[in-house]
């Protein structure tokens, strides 16, 4: 997957999950919306460190660390 | 067009970045950090090649590659430390990023201190010399 397409995947989700946990603490599921928030955290945070990694490892071969 | 590109991809990412912070500020904050990554991947077969012509130079003109090799890895340890320290200003935690600084900064002095002590020893022969 190219780079630009991760940045849209990650601010997607960003949203998605905002207008999920406006809707379940509207609801008065705090509890719920609460679990929704983590599992966007945990999503992204997957995506980060995968490009995160790639980048450490160009850095390495580039750099001769 | 790859500086285009590379501009595109910067406003996009603070653009959204800005748009998500309102509701969920650590979500924003993933936003800067990939963007780093998506454009410094972007950049790194032209960073490599502009490397391997240094090293090329260095060779024409007679300088050990050791020596070059090592500047090019201090400038990459300071490149990381910068990235990782701007990553924890951004997010408001400006004593980690001095942290990480300073982290930087030991590791490049470790890696230069064979040097150091190269030119000084340098300075002490011409001094008995004289």
């Amino acid at each position: 997957m190219s780079g630009v397409d991760l940045i849209f995947k990650v601010a997607a989700i960003g949203i998605v999950v905002a207008v999920l946990n406006m809707l379940l603490v509207r609801a008065g599921r705090d509890d719920q919306a609460m679990m929704t928030t983590i599992a966007g955290l945990v999503v992204v945070l997957l995506v980060v460190i995968q490009e995160i990694s790639s980048l450490f490892d160009t850095i390495k071969s580039v750099f001769g660390l | 067009m790859d500086v285009i590109q590379v501009i595109g991809i910067g406003i996009i990412t603070v653009f959204l970045s800005v748009l998500i912070r309102q509701h969920r500020p650590e979500l924003a904050l993933a936003l800067p950090i990939l963007g780093t990554a998506v454009i410094f991947l972007l950049l790194a077969p032209g960073l490599r090649a502009a490397l391997a012509m240094f090293e090329d130079i260095a060779a024409q003109a007679g300088i050990e590659n050791q020596f070059l090799r090592l500047v090019i890895k201090i400038i990459g340890i300071a490149y990381i430390c910068q990235f990782s320290a701007e990553i924890c200003r951004d997010a408001g935690e400006s004593s980690m990023a001095g942290k990480i600084e300073l982290a930087g900064k030991l590791m490049i002095l470790t890696l230069s201190m064979p040097i150091i002590y190269q030119i000084l020893g340098l300075v002490g022969a011409m001094i008995d010399f004289s």
